[in-house]
C-alpha cells in the first residue's frame, strides 16, 4: 500500500512538472498586457465589435479595405476625445443603423438572441436528468435485465463452472 | 470520333449492369451469413462480452477501477458470455423459449416462434 | 474533349437512377443478382466522373473559354497549375467536385459494406445512389460547369484573388469532402432501417467505421480553414464564426457527438433511437452546410456567387429531414434498447451528457446564425451577430466539454462506485489546484484563462496517470517499458487512438485560449529606416520594393528582426493590389516559435513614403497547428482494424446441438 501511494505521489510530481513546464511562458503571457498602451488596446477592442458596411461579415479590425480604415481613424479619434465605449457605438449605429454592430443589442427583438442560450441550456440539462433517471429506472424495475439474474435462472452451477473455464481460457489466450 | 468513343462506352456501362442479371452470379454464390441471423448476434454479444472482460482487467492493472466494482464487472460480463454459450447449446424449442426471456429489446420473439 | 465530359455526365445521371432504382428493388425483393448488378452500376459512376472532371480541366489548362465556367474563373495569365483550385472555386464545378469525389468514397463504402452488411447493403446502396443523383441533377439541369457559351471571350475573368494560395489547393476539396461524407453514415443507418435491420445494432460497426472517416474529414476541412485564415488573410486571427464557417462547424459538433455515443451502442446496445435521430440531424446539418454556402441568406465572405440554387438545397434537406423521420417513425419500435443505465455515475451518463452538450453548441450556433434572419422578416431589424456573441455562449461550454473530456475517458462502463472515483480523480484533482496556483502565482488573471488552463491540465493528467499505470503494470509482468507502451496501445487501439485525439483537443484548447486572451496588436506607421519595438521584438523596416505582374502590383516591405538580443532574420511581408477586381490581399509575415507567433502586416502604403504596420503577437498558436496531424494519427490509431490474433480471440467457439462443443472432458 505504502508502496503505492509512493508511486502516485512520484507521478503527481511528475505531472506538475509537466504542467509547470506547460506553462512557464504565463509570466510572459500575462506580461503581454503591458506591450501596449491600454489606449490602443481600447482602440483595438471597439474595432472589433464594429462591422465594415461594404465587406460582408468583417470587422472594421479585421478588413483591408479604405473604408474600414477611414473608420479606424473616426474610433481612434473619439477614444483620444475621452468618449466612452458606448457613446463611440452609439455614434455608429447613429450613423449605419444597429447592423453596423457585431454584437447584437439588448433591447426590442434582440433580447431574445441572449434570452435563449440560457432556456436551451436549461432544457438540456433537464433534458439530460430525465434521461438518467428514466434510464435508471428501466435497469432497477425489470430484474430480467441483469444478465447474471436470468444466468442464474437458466444456467445450472455446474453449467456455469464449465463455461466460465472455458471463458477463462479463451480470454487469457 | 466523339460518336464511337460515346457508343463503345455506353455499350461498356449496359454490359456492365446486364452481365450480374443474366449470368445470375450473385444467386450461385454461397449464401451469405444474415447480419441479423440470432448467430450474428450472438457473436456480436459473445464479443461485447468478451470485450468487457479485457476491459475491466485493464481498467484494473490502470487503476481506474476498486476492487469491489472490477468483480462485479467480471461477473456481469461472464454471465453475459456464458448466456450466449449456453443459447447456443440448447435446442430449437428450447430456444424459443429461451429468446423471450433474454432482454434484447427487439423483435426476437414474432421471428423465432413462428 | 467538352463534349464527351458532358456525355460523361449524363450517363453518370442515367446509372445512377439505374443503381437507385434497382438497389432499392434488389432489396424489397431480395433479389441479390439486382442488388449485384445495381451496384456494378454504382461502381462505374466514379470513372465516368473523372472523365466529366479532366474534360473540365483540360478545359481550363487550354484556356478554353467557350465554356464559361473556365471564362467565368480564370483567365491566361493565370498559372496552369491552378486550374486545380478553378474547377471547384466556382459554383458548378465544385458541385461536380463533390459528385465525383462522394462517388469514389461511396463506391469503396458500398464494397465493404456488402461483405459485411450483404442484406442492408442494397439499401444503402439506393440511399447514396439517391444523394449522388441529386447532386447530378443539380450540375445537369442547373449549374453544368461543362455548359459552353455563344459568346467567345478573348481572356476569362480571372480567379478572385484572395484563393490564389497554396491553402486553397486543400482546405476547400477537405472541407466539402467532409461535408458529403456525412452522408455515408447516413446511408448507412437509413438502410438499415429501410430493411427492417436495425434493431440488433448490426449497422454499428460500418456505422462507426464511416462515422469516423467522416468527422476525421470534417475535422482536417476545418483546422486547415483556420490556418488558411490565419496565414493568408492578414488579420491574425483563424476563426470568425462566419456563417459559412459556422454552418460547417454544426454537421461536426454532431459527428462527434456520433462517434462517442456509437460506441455505447456498440457495447451496450443502448441509444439506439438517440444514434437515428443524431446522424438525421448531422447529415440535414452538412445539407444545411452546404445551403448556405451557395447563395444563402446570410452574407459570408466565403459564398458563392448568389444565385437560387441555395433554396433548392434548403428544400431537399428540409425533404431529406421529413422522409428520414417518418421512416424512423415507422420502424422505431425496433429501437428500443437492450440495456439501461447502471449507475447514475458512468461512462454511459457522461457520454449522454456529451451529446446533449455538443448538440446544444450546435443549436446555439444555429441561432445566432440564423437569428438575423428571423429579426429581419419579423421586426425589420437587422442586425449582426458575430463573435463577442459566440465567444460569449459558445466558449464557456466549449470549456464544459473539454472538462467531460478529462474525466469521461476514466469513468468505467456501467458503474462508478466511490472507491473508483477515488482512485482515478484523486491525482488529476491535486494537479487542477496546482496549476490553479502556479497560474495565479505567474501572473495570470483572467478567470476564463485560469479555468481553461486548470482544466486542459485535468485531461492531460488522466491520459498521463493511464498511459503510465497502464505501461508500468505491464512492465511489471516483464516487458521492457518501450514494448510495455506500444504494446499497450496496439491492445487497445480505439481507446488509445482516441485518448491520442483528445491530446490533440488539448494542444487546440491551449492554443485558443492563449491566443484569445494574451494576444497583442497594435499599428504603427514607420518609413523605411525607422525601427519599432513590440515586446521583447525590435523590427527595423529596411524598404519597400514593388513588382508589377499581369494582374496585379505587389508591394513588399522587408524588415530586420530581433528577438531580444538575437537577430532572427529577415521578413517580407506584402501587399498586392489585384485593379480588376478592386481586391487588396495582404500577406502577413510570420514568424513562429512553440511558445508565439510574431506577425507582420502591411496595411497601407503611403505616397510619401510611409507605411502602416499591423504587428501582433499572439501566443501559442503553433500549438493549434501541431494539434492537427496529432488528431489524424489519432484517428487513424482508433481506426486500424485488429490484428489476426485479436480477432481469433474474440470469435464464438462453433458449436452445433448435442455435441461437446466446448471440449470439456468430464
Amino acid at each position: 500500500m505504502k508502496n503505492v501511494s509512493y508511486q502516485n505521489i512520484r507521478l503527481s510530481l511528475i505531472n506538475s512538472l509537466l504542467m509547470l513546464g506547460l506553462f512557464f511562458n504565463t509570466s510572459c503571457m500575462a506580461a503581454n498586457s503591458d506591450f501596449v498602451s491600454q489606449e490602443e488596446d481600447r482602440i483595438n477592442q471597439i474595432n472589433s465589435v464594429i462591422m465594415c458596411p461594404v465587406c460582408p461579415g468583417e470587422s472594421i479590425d479585421q478588413s483591408q479595405n479604405e473604408i474600414a480604415s477611414n473608420m479606424r481613424s473616426i474610433v481612434t479619434d473619439l477614444v483620444r476625445q475621452g468618449k466612452t465605449e458606448k457613446e463611440i457605438k452609439d455614434y455608429f449605429v447613429g450613423r449605419y443603423g444597429p447592423v453596423i454592430l457585431l454584437e447584437p443589442s439588448t433591447d426590442g427583438i434582440s433580447i431574445f438572441v441572449w434570452i435563449v442560450p440560457p432556456i436551451a441550456l436549461s432544457f438540456a440539462m433537464i433534458a439530460v436528468a430525465l434521461a438518467v433517471v428514466v434510464m435508471r429506472k428501466r435497469q432497477k424495475h425489470t430484474s430480467l435485465n441483469m444478465s447474471h439474474d436470468v444466468a442464474g435462472e437458466i444456467i445450472s452451477d455446474e453449467e456455469k463452472e464449465k463455461y466460465f473455464a472455458v471463458i477463462n481460457r479463451i480470454s487469457n489466450e | 470520333m466523339l460518336v464511337m468513343s460515346v457508343i463503345a462506352i455506353s455499350l461498356t456501362l449496359a454490359v456492365l449492369v446486364a452481365y450480374p442479371i443474366i449470368r445470375k452470379i450473385a444467386s450461385k454464390s454461397p449464401f451469405p451469413e444474415d447480419e441479423s441471423s440470432l448467430r450474428a448476434d450472438l457473436e456480436r454479444r459473445w464479443e461485447s462480452a468478451l470485450e468487457g472482460l479485457r476491459h475491466a482487467e485493464l481498467e484494473m492493472s490502470v487503476g481506474n477501477v476498486s476492487e469491489s466494482d472490477y468483480l462485479w464487472l467480471k461477473q456481469v460480463h461472464m454471465a453475459e458470455a456464458a448466456l450466449v454459450l449456453k443459447t447456443l447449446e440448447i435446442s430449437d424449442k428450447e430456444k424459443g423459449f429461451l429468446i423471450k426471456r433474454i432482454p434484447s429489446g427487439s423483435g426476437y420473439e414474432e421471428e423465432e416462434l413462428s | 474533349m467538352v463534349e464527351l465530359g458532358q456525355i460523361a455526365l449524363i450517363l453518370s445521371f442515367m446509372m445512377a437512377t439505374y443503381s437507385t432504382v434497382v438497389g432499392f428493388a434488389g432489396g424489397m425483393l431480395n433479389g441479390r443478382d439486382l442488388a449485384a448488378s445495381a451496384r456494378w452500376g454504382f461502381y462505374s459512376i466514379c470513372p465516368l466522373l473523372i472523365l466529366a472532371t479532366a474534360s473540365l480541366i483540360y478545359a481550363f489548362v487550354t484556356n478554353d473559354f467557350s465554356v464559361k465556367y473556365v471564362a467565368e474563373n480564370s483567365n491566361i495569365a493565370m498559372p496552369k497549375v491552378y486550374a486545380w483550385v478553378a474547377f471547384y472555386s466556382g459554383n458548378a464545378g465544385s458541385l461536380l467536385y463533390i459528385a465525383v469525389a462522394f462517388s469514389l468514397m461511396a463506391g469503396i463504402a458500398i464494397r465493404v459494406l456488402n461483405s459485411k452488411l450483404p442484406y442492408t447493403s442494397p439499401y444503402a446502396l439506393g440511399v447514396m445512389s439517391m444523394v449522388l443523383l441529386f447532386f447530378l441533377a443539380v450540375i445537369l439541369f442547373l449549374a453544368n460547369p461543362l455548359e459552353r457559351h455563344q459568346i467567345v471571350l478573348e481572356d476569362g475573368q480571372g480567379m478572385n484573388p484572395l484563393l490564389i494560395h497554396f491553402g486553397m489547393f486543400i482546405h476547400p476539396p477537405f472541407q466539402m469532402l467532409g461535408l458529403i461524407s456525412v452522408a455515408l453514415p447516413f446511408s448507412i443507418a437509413i438502410g438499415a432501417l429501410l430493411a427492417g435491420r436495425g434493431g440488433r445494432d448490426e449497422w454499428v460497426d460500418q456505422g462507426r467505421l464511416w462515422g469516423m472517416v467522416s468527422w476525421l474529414l470534417l475535422t482536417t476541412g476545418l483546422l486547415l480553414g483556420a490556418w488558411w485564415a490565419y496565414t493568408i488573410l492578414g488579420w491574425g486571427g483563424y476563426w470568425a464564426w462566419d456563417p459559412v464557417e459556422n454552418s460547417a462547424l454544426m454537421p461536426w459538433l454532431a459527428m462527434t457527438a456520433f462517434v462517442h455515443s456509437i460506441m455505447v451502442q456498440k457495447r451496450r446496445g443502448m441509444f439506439r433511437m438517440w444514434n437515428m435521430v443524431l446522424i438525421i440531424v448531422a447529415f440535414a446539418m452538412a445539407q444545411m452546410g452546404m445551403f448556405i454556402n451557395r447563395g444563402g441568406p446570410v452574407p459570408s465572405v466565403h459564398s458563392f456567387a448568389e444565385s437560387t440554387m441555395g433554396w433548392i438545397f434548403l428544400a431537399v434537406m428540409a425533404i431529406t429531414l421529413f422522409i428520414s423521420l417518418v421512416i424512423f417513425t415507422f420502424r422505431f419500435d425496433t429501437l428500443k434498447s437492450r440495456s439501461g443505465l447502471d449507475s447514475i455515475i458512468s461512462r454511459e451518463s457522461a457520454f449522454l451528457a456529451q451529446n446533449v452538450l455538443f448538440l446544444l453548441i450546435a443549436f446555439i450556433t444555429l441561432w445566432g446564425t440564423i437569428f438575423p434572419i428571423f429579426s429581419e422578416a419579423i421586426d425589420d431589424t437587422t442586425m449582426t451577430i458575430g463573435q463577442p456573441f459566440f465567444n460569449k455562449v459558445n466558449g464557456p461550454l466549449m470549456l464544459l466539454l473539454v472538462f467531460l473530456m478529462g474525466i469521461g475517458p476514466v469513468l468505467p462502463w456501467r458503474k462508478a462506485g466511490w472507491g473508483s472515483i477515488n482512485r482515478m480523480l484523486r491525482l488529476p484533482l491535486i494537479v487542477f489546484f496546482l496549476v490553479l496556483l502556479l497560474s495565479l502565482i505567474s501572473g495570470i488573471r483572467e478567470y476564463w484563462v485560469l479555468l481553461a488552463f486548470a482544466i486542459c491540465s485535468v485531461s492531460l493528467t488522466t491520459v498521463f496517470q493511464e498511459l503510465i499505470r497502464g505501461s508500468r503494470s505491464r512492465h511489471s509482468r516483464g516487458e521492457s517499458w518501450g514494448i510495455a507502451f506500444f504494446s499497450l496501445i496496439g491492445a487497445n487501439r480505439p481507446r488509445y487512438g482516441g485518448y491520442v485525439v483528445h491530446l490533440s483537443i488539448i494542444m487546440l484548447a491551449i492554443g485558443i485560449t492563449a491566443s484569445s486572451f494574451y494576444d497583442v496588436q497594435k499599428d504603427v506607421v514607420m518609413k523605411p529606416g525607422d525601427s519599432e519595438v513590440l515586446g521583447k521584438y525590435t523590427f527595423k523596416y529596411l524598404e519597400v520594393s514593388e513588382k508589377a505582374y499581369p494582374d496585379r502590383v505587389e508591394e513588399t516591405a522587408k524588415f530586420e528582426v530581433w528577438m531580444g538580443d538575437k537577430n532572427i532574420g529577415y521578413m517580407h511581408p506584402y501587399r498586392a493590389f489585384y485593379p480588376e477586381f478592386q481586391i487588396a490581399a495582404t500577406r502577413g509575415a510570420i514568424h513562429s516559435t512553440i511558445l508565439e507567433d510574431f506577425y507582420l502586416v502591411p496595411s497601407e502604403f503611403k505616397e510619401d513614403g510611409q507605411a502602416v504596420f499591423r504587428v501582433l503577437i499572439n501566443p501559442l498558436v503553433s500549438w493549434m497547428w501541431a494539434a492537427g496531424p496529432v488528431l489524424i494519427l489519432g484517428t487513424l490509431i482508433s481506426l486500424s482494424p485488429k490484428n489476426r490474433t485479436q480477432r481469433k480471440r474474440l470469435r464464438l467457439p462453433n458449436v452445433s446441438v448435442d455435441q461437446n462443443p466446448l471440449g470439456i472432458s468430464e
